[in-house]
């Protein structure tokens, strides 16, 4: 073998490795800068608790793909569900999660990401490493798989990793949602009203 | 079951636990916590020896004499200060580190989630519990009474401790299905000694997002 294709493979070998590195470290930054944004707001004293919800919902919005995750957490019955009863089931997810994600960062304002690694499903499917120090200075492993569409990232799913159990929260809210279905015949309106019941608890409870 | 159990603690075992928060300081339930913990020690010993874990072992067999007695009899985790952290072991993990497979998921009454492994195995860990077997003389009911006031103090300190996690579970949209995940992915993981199975395959399992689009 000559100089030059032993070269030439030696480098093509180099690139082959440095390019999911590569896009590693662009998802890793995506979740370091974004997710710290969104925690930075949790924290504004300058906000009342109406702008607080707004900007924090705004910063979701670009994070977040709230329709494919409330697809995803009802699996085949996205597919059932009539276009009219999907509609309905989305606005009361959309409003109910962004009532979850609030209410469980919370824990987390005002905190630092550290990103740590991450890992490459595939080119579009990554997950991203993190540590968060918690209000009760207790450090948090959390975990974010983000998914890459269009040249845009979108995070789809967070994990936390309790001694050694990581819980997907997206995973668990879906077997919820889909037993419940199962139970009510696969009636939107079964899960739409126990969705905007959780929403009014965890309106009721919120920090102001 | 489950039912059952959630309206126990609802009506009864939660607001027990609501009055003994109320009528006791938190220092003191950190000490029932600290003494209570310390009596378990020995039992925690038994199963680390069988699980095969000298390491483990070694710390709970220090932990025990330190906090027995610079610890003022279990009152302080003294053993915590010298860096020796606590952990947690029953025969029902040992039973799962010998390869028995854990059976069907059951919930009993009072005692919830379980499985026939576990069952079993609390069974046989209060068997390595000194208490258990310990007889004072001239008084024969002692012992049983000492073992109810330490099951219901337990209990109560136990329901303080965990007031948040019960909480969020009854905010789930269906807390039956929770729970049930939660305690099989969590007994797991205890199994392991907490150790997340292997960082690189720890996301094989995990779902095709992109299925259920339209």
């Amino acid at each position: 073998m000559n100089k030059i294709t032993t070269t030439a493979m030696a480098l093509a070998g180099l690139a082959l490795c440095a390019l999911p590195a590569a896009a590693d470290a662009k998802t890793e930054a995506y979740v370091q800068a974004n997710a710290s944004e969104a925690l930075a707001t949790l924290n504004d004293p300058a906000l009342t608790a109406d702008q607080r919800t707004r900007t924090f919902s705004t910063y979701m919005d670009k994070f977040t793909d709230l329709d494919a995750v409330s697809n995803f957490v009802i699996g085949k019955y996205s597919r059932r569900f009539t276009s009219a009863e999907l509609a309905a089931y989305r606005k009361a997810f959309r409003t109910y999660a962004l009532a979850v994600y609030e209410a469980q960062l919370d824990d987390y304002r005002g905190k630092a990401v550290v990103v740590k690694d991450s890992v490459d499903r595939s080119e579009t499917d990554s997950i991203v490493n993190t540590v968060i120090e918690r209000q009760d200075g207790k450090n948090m492993d959390v975990r974010w798989r983000v998914l890459t569409r269009d040249g845009k990232y979108q995070v789809v799913d967070v994990a936390l990793n309790l001694d050694g159990n990581l819980i997907w929260l997206g995973i668990e809210q879906r077997a919820q949602f889909i037993a419940l279905l199962d139970r009510a015949n696969g009636s939107a309106d079964a899960l739409i009203s126990k969705i905007e019941s959780m929403t009014a608890e965890l309106k009721a409870s919120k920090r102001t | 079951m489950f039912a059952f159990n959630s309206g126990v603690d609802r009506y009864a075992l939660g607001p027990a636990a609501s009055v003994y928060e109320t009528v006791t300081p938190s220092f003191a339930r950190d000490r029932v916590g600290d003494f209570l913990g310390n009596l378990k020690s020995p039992a925690i010993f038994v199963n680390d020896v069988l699980q095969a874990q000298p390491d483990r072992a070694g710390d709970t067999f220090f932990r025990f004499t330190i906090n027995t007695t610079i610890g003022l009899v279990g009152l302080w985790d003294a053993a915590a200060y010298f860096g020796i952290d606590g952990h947690t072991e029953d025969f029902g993990q040992t039973l799962a580190v010998w390869g028995v497979q854990s059976g069907p998921y059951l919930v009993m009454p009072l005692l919830g989630p379980t499985n026939p492994r576990d069952l079993l195995g609390s069974g046989v860990n209060r068997a390595f519990d000194p208490l258990t077997w310990t007889e004072f003389a001239g008084q024969p009911d002692l012992d049983d009474q000492l073992a109810m006031g330490r099951g219901v103090l337990g209990g109560l300190n136990a329901r303080v401790a965990l007031d948040d996690q019960i909480r969020t579970l009854n905010e789930q949209p269906e807390p039956y299905v929770a729970l049930r995940r939660i305690y099989s992915s969590q007994r797991q993981a205890a199994i392991r000694n907490g150790q997340i199975v292997d960082e690189s395959e720890a996301y094989d399992d995990l779902p095709d997002f992109d299925k259920f689009q339209n």
